[in-house]
């Protein structure tokens, strides 16, 4: 997928417009596979972007155990706004 | 990692993007937990190194046959760590080095062409060693363990993880195994077991430090490969050729077969390199 423009990192948090689409599409579906599925990349990949966004930021925001993905207390903080970001960012996002 | 001889065609498998390996990695993986390993080592394996060998960021780490990178990005995510992978295959390099870049972690993670035999690296340049379900490939294991001896300081911890397995000589079936595994996908392996683990660690220097063995989900990682290459067959041959998709499967089988036979286990053995 093509970004609308250059998914510049903050150098201080490493957060980006790509990394924040990845993790509401998560956060829309529970799932990293299903948001790979959707998002066109490998889910290791998006695994790895969405644990950067959570380095940056300083907090986990998605929680994994072998049987379900949950988000966390500052997961569902983060992804309620997150989708206005899509429409900023001109993606489709999910 | 190790010697790239025979007809595996390994740049196949590292390509975890493929249409085919994402089908594959979907059926094995629970959800969230594909880090792209292509060993039978599930996330709880890499978290407990993380802890159990203090990896954090004043620590320089060696992940020896570091194939397509997630396991060592992964890690050096969770702890801050330096992290330097060494793999032989080209591809698992290149798919590596994107999947750090993807991570956000270049400054952290690197890596790095070569062989496990002759490692690129200077005396003493890492404070830990691990490598994942690799070491079959390599037939001299004391030469091996020598050289992961010299990268690593004095005071430094190797940890692997490695298939065992207690082959009797003469046994027609165990001989039978054994021949299997030794064809494996079309790489040579070289079998040890326990005893001829610590033995040869011992030989080069190390001091054992811990072995655990870790057996139900290694049973239950084969199975689920087994099924997903069985289930996804004809897309992974388009991929792969029908020759090495088929040889997998039949490694698959026979490994299962020799672990419910108590043939074959997986052990985690740490040890450490004397202070001088």
């Amino acid at each position: 997928m093509s970004d609308p423009q250059p998914d510049r990192p903050d150098r201080t948090t490493g957060v980006t417009l790509r990394r924040l689409r990845y993790f509401v599409a998560v956060a829309e579906r529970l799932s990293f596979t299903g948001a790979a599925e959707a998002m066109h990349v490998s889910q290791p990949s998006l695994s790895a972007q969405v644990r950067a966004l959570e380095r940056g930021l300083g907090v986990e925001l998605v929680r994994r155990t072998t049987r379900r993905i949950e988000l966390t207390e500052a997961g569902r903080a983060l992804a309620r706004p997150a989708p206005h970001l899509r429409v900023a960012a001109g993606g489709s996002g999910a | 990692m190790g010697q790239q001889t025979g007809g595996v065609d390994y740049s196949r498998i590292h390509r975890i993007d493929s249409p085919a390996n994402r089908r594959l990695r979907r059926d094995v993986w629970p959800d969230g937990h594909d880090l792209g390993q292509q060993s039978f080592a599930t996330l709880p394996y890499f978290d407990h190194l993380v802890t159990r060998l203090a990896m954090g960021p004043d620590t320089h780490v060696l992940d020896l046959g570091s194939g397509s990178g997630g396991p060592a990005i992964y890690m050096a995510s969770k702890s801050g760590c330096r992290i330097t992978g060494l793999d032989v295959n080209e591809v698992g390099v290149e798919v590596a080095r994107g999947l750090a870049a993807d991570a956000g972690l270049e400054d952290r993670v690197e890596f790095v062409l070569g062989d496990g035999m002759h490692m690129p690296f200077d005396d003493a340049a890492f404070d830990i060693a691990i490598s994942m379900n690799v070491l079959n490939v390599f037939e001299d294991k004391v030469a091996l363990f020598r050289e992961v001896y010299r990268v690593l300081r004095p005071g430094g911890t190797w940890a692997f993880l490695s298939g065992t397995f207690d082959f009797l000589e003469g046994d027609p079936q165990d001989e039978a195994w054994r021949a299997l595994y030794s064809r494996g996908y079309a790489i040579p392996q070289f079998t040890d077991d326990l005893a001829s683990y610590k033995v040869k660690l011992r030989a080069a220097g190390f001091v054992i430090d811990e072995v655990t063995e870790y057996i139900s989900d290694f049973r239950d990682t084969i199975e689920r490969w087994r099924d997903g290459w069985t289930k996804h067959r004809d897309a992974i041959a388009e991929e792969q050729g029908e020759r090495q998709t088929d040889n997998h499967i039949e490694y698959f089988n026979g490994y299962l077969a020799m672990v419910e036979a108590g043939k074959a286990s997986n052990h985690l053995i740490i040890a450490t390199r004397p202070r001088d």
